[in-house]
């Protein structure tokens, strides 16, 4: 590893802004086609009075790379469900990246491995590299979904909000191996008393209380984090038809 | 002459991932026979996960979905609904097809109707209870093991 793999590496990485839905988060490019991401960070979701799951795709995705400021084209099936349980998106850039990432080969993971992540968190204008080593290889509910397992990557890397997205890579050779998601939530039933309080209906809060609650349910992390598997969107029908062709 | 069994687990222990039918506790139900039947349903546990593939019917015979691992492989006019603890399956008129709703991370429950291709029911859920009304079908399967065969 050395500081021109950084160079690299952070050409390849850009930040998703939906300026519809006012979130942002990360994204990089595989290949020189296909710009990834999480699902949730071009998404909207709620739940509608019969319990089923609505989602709306933000219209509006520009993705800020070290080159300039790009629309984004949805190139999933917005009817999809595998992007949405696994938690992927793939986007279109009209732009050809500066660099890019290749693949692991997922097989050749191993527990105890150097791993790098990269990304725009919280009010970072500019890439931000964090590091650890992989944790454990696990498997875990989708965040929408209780039905669906995850195939994930648990890590030690500082892995915040606005990481969401981003890559996180093979220290060894540069491949990416996942999508960086979202940490690891206490749960505990202090943590849980703590969302009771906050949700109760006529609990009175006071606003400072209130807002100390939130931070800290937010906030406050084991230091485990998640990245999803990128076999996921190595594994969809969209990928790998255009991945041939364009 | 009809057999009525309640409450047994069926190649599952209580409190292991399992699926409700006919309020048996089961880790695998078939109705209907792959590549024979028109219809087909396979509910089995892989890898700690709930899987339902097959092909699934509108009560007039023809073919609805096909799933495969929970997944639409290829729609007729039906939408899914995803939900937070499972999904719904509806035919074109937006009427329930076929629903799954995992209760506590352990018991899946099966919804809905199941049509053989002459539109007689299978299965369907009546009160709560998922009855099985027609063979073939197999409930529970460990290896070359078979919990219960209904012909």
């Amino acid at each position: 590893m050395n500081i021109k793999m950084f160079d690299k590496w952070k050409l390849a990485t850009g930040k998703v802004m939906c300026s519809d839905f006012g979130i942002t988060g990360s994204g990089f490019f595989i290949g020189n086609k296909f710009f990834i991401t999480n699902n949730h960070v071009v998404t909207r979701m709620s739940i509608d009075e019969t319990g089923a799951i609505r989602l709306d795709y933000s219209k509006q995705i520009f993705v800020k790379t070290a080159g300039g400021t790009y629309d984004a084209t949805l190139v999933i099936d917005e009817n999809s469900d595998p992007p949405v349980v696994y938690d992927y998106a793939i986007l279109k850039l009209d732009v050809t990246p500066q660099a890019y990432f290749d693949v692991a080969d997922i097989s050749g993971i191993s527990q105890g491995e150097e791993v790098i992540a990269i990304g725009y968190p919280l009010d970072f204008d500019e890439p931000i590299v964090s590091s650890g080593v992989i944790s454990a290889i696990i498997s875990r509910p989708s965040h929408i979904n209780t039905l669906h397992l995850i195939r994930t990557f648990l890590t030690d890397t500082l892995i915040t909000y606005g990481n969401s997205g981003g890559p996180l890579v093979r220290a060894i050779d540069g491949t990416v191996i996942g999508i960086t998601t979202m940490p690891h939530e206490i749960r505990d039933e202090t943590r849980e008393r703590l969302l009771k309080y906050i949700n109760l209906p006529g609990m009175e809060i006071k606003p400072p209380i209130r807002d100390l609650i939130d931070f800290v349910v937010r906030y406050v992390t084991v230091g485990f984090n998640y990245a999803v598997s990128i076999k996921y969107v190595i594994n969809d029908p969209v990928f790998k038809s255009l991945k041939g062709g364009d | 002459m009809p057999v009525f069994m309640k409450g047994n687990y069926i190649f599952v222990e209580p409190k292991q991932k399992c699926f409700e039918v006919s309020s048996n506790f089961t880790n695998y139900l078939e109705l209907g026979i792959r590549g024979i039947t028109k219809y087909y349903l396979e509910a089995k546990i892989e890898n700690d996960e709930f899987k339902i593939s097959g092909i699934l019917l509108d009560k007039s015979g023809e073919v609805l979905c096909r799933l495969k691992d929970n997944f639409i492989d290829e729609s007729k006019g039906c939408n899914k609904e995803m939900t937070v603890h499972g999904y719904r399956i509806k035919n074109k008129d937006g009427n329930l097809a076929f629903e799954i709703h995992v209760e506590n991370d352990l018991i899946c429950h099966l919804k809905g109707t199941i049509f053989g291709e002459s539109g007689e029911i299978v299965a369907q859920e009546r009160e709560g209870e998922f009855i099985i009304l027609k063979g073939p079908g197999i409930i529970g399967k460990s290896g070359n093991a078979i919990g219960i065969k209904i012909s």
